[in-house]
């Protein structure tokens, strides 16, 4: 006779062993986390879609947490002026792959970690296979053809993103979930003409909201508290004010308007 | 009626600052008041925010007393509300 499930120790979520334990003991001790929530982020796979100023710090914070792999997607190498932000980067690396640098910074952190390293873009040749290795995207991407690509993929993949992005000393993010959520191209229809490949950048900025890209990756991977589902949160740390803005979807959306409710 | 006109963004930098008063009157929709708004404002600033027939770019969030709303043009605004432009950022 099948023994009944035992529900402290649901199947399909890797165990922790004495390291984990000893390794996560202090968040472990989170409200509202425990052991099933730090389980659930060892058998997790999250895409962080480029691992510049944004991506690093995202790449570094699940890491840390015990994300137990990620797949790092950034096309290009290292240049100086990248130095500025994209903390997973070190001096001598300059003119190699920006993402094999990130790679080796994460496993030698967390050497447990299971990285697999894209020396490439998202783009729409892509995406249907970086996102279908995933249970959750980041999207750091500077470009708005990148993030369609990566949003449209994950719409078709019911795959939630967390969306995040800076300019000069601003920044704002939110959670898109599939059928739940205004999708990225409720706010932004089209390609807006107006936006560069360059802009302002401040470290401390996109790191402050890569955090929190990661924060929103967590709490999507265990059901920690609650999310930024609808809800854009921007900011200016220039003056340190914080808006909270409820967003709707848009009938007609190119993506997600056949199922507006 | 008075009510409060934020740019974010490159918005904010073409406006040179980050905030609007305006006084307008009963019955204005939030696309009327940023019209107002803009019409005061560099011809960049306009660009950026209006089409050539002044509607909203599609692409251009306004939020109402925080919330979003898709359009601006029967979105009607009460005393003291606050609307806030958001052209979309995409630095990573």
């Amino acid at each position: 006779m099948t023994p009944p499930p035992d529900p402290s120790n649901p199947p399909g979520l890797p165990p922790l062993d004495a390291l984990d334990r000893e390794t996560y003991a202090w968040q472990l001790r989170l409200p509202g986390f425990g052991e099933q929530a730090q389980r659930a982020l060892k058998g997790a796979s999250v895409l962080v879609s480029r691992v510049g100023g944004l991506g690093s710090p995202v790449a570094m914070e699940l890491a840390a947490a015990g994300v137990g792999r990620l797949v790092l997607a950034h096309a290009g190498n290292l240049k100086q002026s990248d130095l500025n932000r994209q903390l997973l980067m070190t001096q001598e690396w300059v003119g190699r792959p920006r993402v094999a640098c990130a790679a080796r910074r994460l496993r030698e952190f967390q050497p447990r970690l299971e990285v697999v390293a894209c020396d490439e873009n998202l783009s729409p040749a892509n995406a249907a296979r970086l996102v279908g290795e995933v249970d959750v995207v980041v999207d750091c991407a500077p470009l708005f053809e990148e993030r369609f690509a990566m949003h449209d993929e994950a719409f078709r993949q019911h795959k939630p993103v967390v969306e995040c992005a800076m300019y000069g000393s601003e920044a704002s993010i939110t959670t898109v979930v599939p059928g739940r959520t205004a999708c990225l191209r409720c706010r932004v229809p089209e390609v807006p003409p107006h936006w560069r490949r360059e802009f302002p950048v401040l470290g401390a900025v996109s790191g402050a909201v890569g955090c929190l890209a990661a924060m929103e990756a967590i709490k999507l991977l265990t059901g920690l508290g609650s999310g930024l589902l609808d809800r854009l949160l921007s900011f200016d740390l220039a003056s340190m004010n914080w808006n909270e803005t409820t967003l709707a979807r848009r009938q007609g959306c190119p993506v997600c308007g056949t199922s507006c409710g | 009626m008075h009510v409060t006109i934020e740019f974010l963004g490159q918005a904010r930098e073409l406006a040179g600052s980050a905030r609007r008063s305006l006084e307008v009157a009963a019955a204005c929709t939030a696309l009327e008041a940023v019209q107002r708004a803009v019409d005061q404002e560099p011809p960049a600033l306009r660009e950026l925010l209006l089409t050539a027939d002044g509607s909203l770019h599609t692409w251009v969030m306004l939020s109402v007393n925080d919330v979003a709303t898709h359009d601006a043009a029967t979105t009607l605004l009460t005393d003291g509300a606050t609307l806030r432009l958001m052209p979309p950022i995409s630095g990573g």
